[in-house]
């Protein structure tokens, strides 16, 4: 009892039990994460490789002045956490450091437009995965059917087991190569961007349409689904006033989990379509060995996951006060 | 005898069908004769005949020994990387739950990242850093599987240890050691088998990912996902070349996946009752 005198902060900020404080512990947890994951990046990709000078170097015979602006500018040679330090300040006003690779070129240079262009395809290719999951789920989630029970089954279990890039291949060789109807790969039309979308979309919405269905399976198994269907509620009237409010909260965790899976499927189906975001620019970084420019990326990545999961943790709390007014 | 069917259907038939995939491909070098690096340019991209049973590639390699030599490195790689998960979850795990609440909350904020960060972010963060080969995959696989196996154990250890039998062992004056190994593991075991086998999946999956983009094993060394990745080049005109590995790919996924959700069914009475 003593010991939560010795906080100055007023209770309601401090207590789990609140909602001010709930959201201040989800703040606090999102940074401490933030601060750790991209300081392990740093550690890795700036220090243990090589030494950035010779990196940026490349060869050639560096300018005196040059050099002495740089080891300023990104504290070359200094203590780590100093270097860390550099890094997160230089950060905050858009500078990303210089790719060893484009000898020196800025990082922000590169990484602007692929971030813009990830994006850009990433949004239609979750909200495909959501819609086709609700509507899944919907349709399936109260059947009496066993046959469609268990052909939703496999569907779900095939669609969990198929990496992103097997839906690609297969996609591509159907819906490109046989019939002509899309194109291969590029992003010159949005055209160019339905075979992506649908390749990141399938996997997702399987797993998203698993969860969403055992959750209604379990809301319509409820005494108040009950009530409600002896009312004479249409079933749309239960299933929109009822059972997906209900079902909504778990929902939402599993999409800021998934959000995770968003991010590295970025990676495979950017590659494959030549699609030029901010994953294909992390695996041609890897495979130049071009550390600041893969170090970028991972912190842009970091920071999108950590802000999702924060979000989604404040909405929950919001929308679901049993979360932190529990006593634990 | 009703009873005894489903546990035929939908445990043992997924449990031999991966029993079978594991037979076939460490018997692989003795089922097929070719060898999976020998070219043939006489006979490049050619379609399945009774000589070369799942065609050649592009340079004339047999495609069933590549494949075989494929699937046995993915298997090798996540039997290796899931046992050394689960050792290592096991160990936080019950660190975790049998210690203070201090000792927990570091463990389990750690795990907390972990679990929830994208896990190809850190693979990649890994292979650009460590030195290409199969020991630096298997460090970066595990490296990222170890959390869930340790947040369940830690769960499943902090219900264990309210039970009489190890408040008994306490009283009787059992060491903390003695306890966690001769009473709470043997009790907390079930889970991690369910784990190990849907992580098993999992790592093909990231696996064969990394080495599609080229990130993974070295592009000499067969490998599904590199095959596949070779195969798009020849979607037109010899769709073989790709698909072929693409199914031994899905085929052995789905395998691992069902019997980890029919061992996760089988090991938990609630969810049991829950799907009948």
């Amino acid at each position: 009892m003593m010991k939560s005198r010795m906080f100055v902060a007023p209770r309601a900020l401090i207590s789990r039990q609140s909602f001010l404080g709930y959201c201040l512990w989800s703040t606090v947890r999102a940074v401490s994460t933030l601060v750790c994951a991209t300081f392990g990046a740093f550690v890795a990709l700036r220090i243990a490789p090589a030494d950035p000078l010779t990196m940026l170097a490349a060869g050639r015979q560096l300018d005196p002045a040059l050099e002495a602006a740089w080891r300023l500018r990104y504290g070359f040679g200094q203590p780590i956490l100093v270097q860390y330090l550099i890094y997160m300040h230089n950060l905050l006003q858009g500078d990303f450091g210089l790719s060893y690779y484009y000898a020196g070129k800025p990082v922000v240079a590169l990484i602007e437009p692929a971030l813009r262009m990830t994006i850009l395809w990433q949004i239609p290719a979750l909200a495909l995965a959501i819609a086709g999951a609700i509507a899944l789920a919907m349709t399936t989630a109260n059947t009496r059917s066993r046959w469609v029970d268990s052909a939703t089954n496999w569907l779900l279990l095939i669609g969990f087991s198929t990496p992103e890039f097997v839906v690609a291949t297969v996609l591509v060789s159907i819906f490109a190569l046989q019939l002509h109807m899309l194109p291969v790969a590029g992003v010159t039309t949005p055209i160019h961007f339905v075979l992506p979308s649908i390749c990141m979309a399938l996997p997702l919405c399987a797993s998203l349409s698993q969860v969403l269905r055992n959750e209604l399976t379990e809301v319509f198994q409820k005494d108040y689904t009950r009530t409600a269907r002896a009312k004479g509620l249409s079933a749309l009237r239960i299933l929109t006033a009822h059972a997906l409010p209900n079902a909504a909260l778990p929902f939402l965790m599993v999409v800021s989990y998934q959000i995770g899976r968003c991010i590295g499927g970025a990676f495979l189906i950017e590659s494959i379509f030549n699609i030029p975001g901010v994953g294909r620019l992390a695996v041609s970084a890897v495979l130049q060995r071009d550390y600041p420019v893969v170090l970028a990326v991972t912190v842009v990545m970091t920071l999108a996951f950590v802000a999702s999961s924060l979000l989604v943790d404040l909405l929950a709390g919001f929308l679901d006060p049993r979360i932190h007014g529990s006593e634990r | 005898m009703k009873i005894k069917r489903p546990f035929f259907c939908d445990t043992f038939a997924p449990a031999l069908a991966v029993g079978l995939l594991v037979l076939t491909v460490l018997a692989g070098p003795f089922l097929v004769r070719q060898s999976p690096y020998q070219s043939e340019f006489a006979h490049v991209l050619q379609a399945p005949s009774l000589n070369h049973w799942l065609g050649t590639d592009e340079l004339g390699r047999d495609m069933t020994s590549r494949i075989l030599r494929g699937a046995r490195m993915s298997l090798l790689i996540a039997a290796t990387v899931q046992s050394a998960a689960a050792l290592l979850g096991i160990l936080v795990g019950l660190i975790a739950g049998y210690s203070n609440r201090m000792i927990d909350g570091v463990l389990m904020s750690l795990v907390d990242v972990m679990y929830g960060f994208p896990a190809l972010v850190i693979v990649i963060v890994l292979v650009a850093v460590l030195p290409p080969g199969v020991p630096s995959l298997i460090a970066a696989l595990t490296f990222v599987s170890w959390a869930l196996p340790a947040s369940v154990m830690r769960s499943k250890v902090m219900l264990l240890r309210n039970e009489e039998y190890v408040v008994a062992a306490q009283a009787l004056g059992a060491s903390r050691v003695r306890i966690l190994f001769r009473h709470v593991l043997p009790n907390a075991i079930g889970p991690m088998i369910v784990l190990f086998t849907q992580g098993a999946a999992a790592t093909i999956i990231s696996e064969s990912a990394l080495s599609y983009m080229g990130l993974g094993l070295p592009t000499s060394y067969p490998t599904l996902g590199g095959m596949i990745a070779k195969g798009r080049d020849y979607l037109l005109g010899s769709p073989h070349v790709a698909l072929v590995p693409t199914c031994a790919l899905v085929l052995t996924i789905l395998c691992i996946n069902r019997l980890g959700n029919a061992l996760r069914l089988h090991l938990d009475p609630r969810l049991q009752r829950f799907q009948n």
